[in-house]
């Protein structure tokens, strides 16, 4: 041990016991269920990025109901689905949030579930703002709708940085060749920071935002949430 | 704050963390601070050369030639407790901050409910609006603590 680590070590001030106490305790009380389950939480940012969708469409002037898969109104239980699922499933009362703008065709913003392909291939979409009318006829017709009846959609990760490999990045970009269509906008979404992820869709220009959470200091949710304003409004003066 | 002191702080925290049923993120956080801290490092190394040309290649000294590559040093403990500190923040922080968000969205409901129902047969989770503000009040809490946490491991630095 070289003398600069020996005078370092004599004058370092062990972590404070009360400290590390209080945080044991509201680390022990901060874990939700949500966060145990076999999702682990994932679910839950999906539904985080769902309300960033929700408040830019309101943003934009549009009238925000949530209603279940039979079209009631839901005010205070709200049930959304903790793996991606069917659009037309009725085995519970799914949540979905009918937004319309005036004068445009209304719209349907859900929470994971499965969409048919360019291929026909069917994928998993976290959170997708679909055409309503579309929608209805899935539900109706029992099939899933088409990436063509999408408006926007984002792909959520909830995992810290390591996970955030470049093999995520690289699926996703597989998701867009298949989901993507002139009008329509793609986003990938993420908790956490990976500048491998960040330079890959800098260079194949995805949008992307990474280190999206609540208070964040470079503020990233509400420069998301514009994101999706812009497709908002873009919609808004295609269709009215 | 020694390096000990660091290790021993990194080890209880993911212990606590596996105590309460976060074992999946304990494991993603052992797994970042085991991947080390990569940066370029330049070498001189000899040029490679065709073997077919030997016999018409001139006797001379190989050329050495400097090429970047990526040397990965291991963290230290106190690098390893803001990785740590970090993933906390971004997984267990927000998810609680997270909660207020959406009730917001949803109108506040008061009284309502928030439930998670898989298809499957996956166990469902059902969180109260009330449970849901005791979760984000201890995140706001845990956050500031963690914040107070990083200054201490900063200044021992």
């Amino acid at each position: 041990m070289s003398n600069l680590e020996l005078l370092a070590k004599r004058f370092a001030v062990a972590p404070d016991p009360k400290l590390i106490s209080s945080i044991e305790q509201s680390l022990a009380a901060s874990i939700s269920p949500l966060l145990v389950s076999p999702s682990h939480g994932a679910d839950l940012y999906e539904l985080y990025i769902w309300s960033l969708v929700i408040d830019a469409a309101r943003a934009e002037g549009a009238s925000v109901e949530f209603r279940d898969v039979h079209s009631a109104p839901v005010s205070s239980s709200f049930v959304f689905r903790t793996s991606p699922g069917r659009i037309f499933s009725k085995l519970h009362p799914y949540t979905h949030a009918r937004i319309v703008f005036d004068q445009c065709p209304p719209l349907e913003a859900h929470v994971g579930i499965f969409v048919s392909g360019k291929s026909k291939v069917i994928h998993e979409c976290d959170v997708p703002v679909i055409y309503a009318d579309a929608a209805a006829t899935c539900r109706l017709e029992e099939v899933h709708p088409k990436s063509t009846q999408l408006l926007l959609s984002a792909e959520c990760k909830f995992y810290v940085q390591s996970t955030m490999g470049v093999g995520l990045a690289r699926s996703y970009l597989g998701l867009v060749t298949e989901v993507k269509h002139t009008y329509r906008e793609c986003y990938f979404v993420a908790v956490s920071e990976s500048n491998s992820v960040e330079k890959l869709f800098a260079h194949h220009q995805k949008d992307w935002e990474t280190g999206v959470a609540p208070d964040d200091v470079r503020a990233r949710p509400q420069r998301l949430r514009a994101s999706f304003e812009k497709a908002f409004r873009n919609f808004k003066l295609r269709e009215a | 704050m020694t390096e000990q002191d660091a290790e021993d702080l990194f080890n209880r925290i993911n212990t606590i963390l596996r105590e309460h049923g976060l074992t999946w993120l304990a494991a993603e956080i052992a797994a970042e601070a085991a991947e080390g801290r990569a940066s370029p490092k330049m070498l001189s190394v000899q040029e490679g050369f065709d073997p077919a040309f030997l016999e018409e290649m001139p006797v001379r000294p190989a050329r050495r030639k400097k090429t970047e590559f990526t040397h990965v040093r291991p963290l230290t403990s106190k690098e390893k407790m803001d990785v740590s500190i970090k993933a906390l923040r971004a997984i267990v922080v927000s998810s609680g901050k997270i909660l207020p968000e959406i009730l917001r969205t949803l109108g506040d409901p008061h009284g309502g409910t928030i439930s998670l129902v898989s298809e499957t047969d996956s166990p469902s989770t059902v969180l109260s609006e009330n449970e849901a503000r005791q979760f984000s009040s201890a995140a706001i809490g845990l956050n500031e603590q963690l914040r107070t946490l990083s200054e201490e491991v900063r200044r021992g630095s």
